[in-house]
């Protein structure tokens, strides 16, 4: 959504729920007093958004995920709680395994790990470890071969070793024998999605932080004309500093009113995050490398910042998802229509 | 995306939407001298949102016909201007 102050004076909900039973409103109760809301929404660097665009960049890479219709549920270590107001419906939780893959002679799949996706969730609300013995009945079976080892396409990329269990891989009563998973924590919510390490790609490098932050309000008059601006850029990633610098491109509107801001070429500095913010969802991923610079002679108006591929250490680059704002791709699109001054003269 | 501007530009802080010393009367003349640095197209409307102008490319200043406050339908009294702005943000894309 573009800026605007009406998504904020809208926003503190004032009803409550019959149908929910003690529904958690929180900052539904509050957002007519939240700032927030009534800026520009379309933030690259929005938790949500990041994760999502590495989902997207997953089914880009696994046609296994795009497009595998064979769906197989590989078992699940649940029980039934009955939730305070639910009127004797139970609610299931716990930790499900399924896995995902092309439907053998029907489709015909290519490119990375064509073979099988195994995943993992749970939707319990705390951090729990399940451990199985893999001769027990209740063992975590996969669709891989025992001695695999696999890997988390999830942060943080973790990987296991699976374990011989008592089922032959072959079904022919020897070795080798299925996968089993030993042992596994889960986090709040969490899920896994686990591909033999042989077959596994690193995620995007991708933007995790601006600061000030998208769409940020710097008064000019309180810090004294002030015309420098500072400014820093986190990354899931390490990144290259002079690729970054390079990449990014500036876009003053200061309705012709003072000149072009440029950046302080000995205020640049890259380097290591030291104290990450912590993520908020599960799925997400803390910043690793941040480029950060003084702007000069920043105008009164509205500045846009865009990355424009910017290139990884390694050489891979942030493609075209991450820009500083913005949006639907390559065109013009009016963004911002404010009531801007209402101004009575004499009377009235 | 960053704004920056005085307390009193509406395009940065948007609760500045009330500015009396912004609308002037000099010899005949109105006049609306505009602070919403950053915006790119205004226009105004002068009987409370009924009536528009088109969208014009930034000017400092707007002259104002003193003409649209006679009105016989405008039954209020004074005089009373609606100014909107807006941005029109353009990326351009390059492949390399």
């Amino acid at each position: 959504m573009f800026s605007n102050k009406a998504w904020q004076r809208h926003s503190c909900y004032r009803l409550g729920s019959d149908q929910y039973f003690n529904v958690p409103l929180e900052k539904a109760l509050l957002g007519c007093m939240d700032d927030w809301n009534s800026l520009d929404h379309f933030d690259p660097t929005a938790t949500s958004r990041r994760v999502f665009g590495h989902y997207l960049y997953l089914r880009s890479q696994y046609p296994v995920l795009q497009d595998g219709f064979d769906l197989v549920q590989r078992g699940n270590w649940t029980y039934d709680v009955q939730l305070p107001g639910s009127n004797g419906t139970a609610t299931e939780k716990g930790l499900y395994s399924v896995s995902r893959s092309a439907i053998p002679n029907v489709q015909n799949l290519t490119g990375n790990s064509s073979d099988q996706v195994w995943m993992l969730y749970t939707n319990e609300n705390t951090t729990k470890n399940y451990q199985f013995d893999c001769a027990s009945p209740q063992w975590i079976s996969t669709p891989f071969v025992s001695g695999t080892v696999v890997r988390n396409l999830m942060s943080p990329f973790e990987n296991y070793t699976l374990a011989d269990s008592l089922s032959s891989y072959f079904n022919d009563s020897k070795a080798p024998f299925q996968g089993c998973l030993a042992n596994v924590s889960m986090d709040s919510y969490g899920f896994k999605v686990l591909v033999p390490a042989t077959e596994w790609v690193p995620p995007r490098p991708a933007l995790t932080k601006f600061t000030p932050g998208h769409d940020a309000r710097i008064a000019s008059d309180a810090n004294g004309g002030n015309s420098t601006v500072a400014i820093s850029i986190e990354f899931n990633t390490v990144m290259s500093c002079n690729g970054v610098t390079q990449a990014l491109s500036l876009n003053m509107s200061s309705s012709g009113h003072g000149g072009n801001p440029t950046f302080d070429a000995n205020s640049i500095q890259c380097g290591q995050v030291q104290n990450p913010d912590p993520t908020t969802i599960p799925g997400d991923v803390q910043s690793v490398w941040s480029w950060s610079a003084t702007l000069q002679n920043v105008p009164d108006g509205i500045l846009t910042l865009t990355l424009n591929n910017a290139p990884a250490s390694d050489g891979r680059t942030t493609g075209v998802w991450p820009t500083l704002l913005n949006k639907y791709g390559g065109f013009t699109d009016p963004i911002i229509v404010q009531g801007c001054v209402v101004d009575p003269q004499r009377g009235f | 995306m960053i704004r920056k501007g005085a307390s009193s530009n509406v395009m940065v802080f948007p609760e500045s939407d009330y500015d009396n010393s912004a609308f002037g009367f000099s010899n005949g003349q109105y006049t609306f001298s505009h602070k919403a640095y950053g915006a790119d197209r205004i226009r105004y409307s002068w009987n409370f949102g009924r009536n528009w102008t088109e969208w014009v490319t930034w000017e400092d200043t707007t002259f104002i016909n003193s003409s649209l406050f006679d009105s016989s339908d405008n039954f209020w009294q004074g005089q009373h201007i609606i100014v909107q702005c807006k941005f029109c943000h353009c990326i351009h894309f390059h492949r390399r």
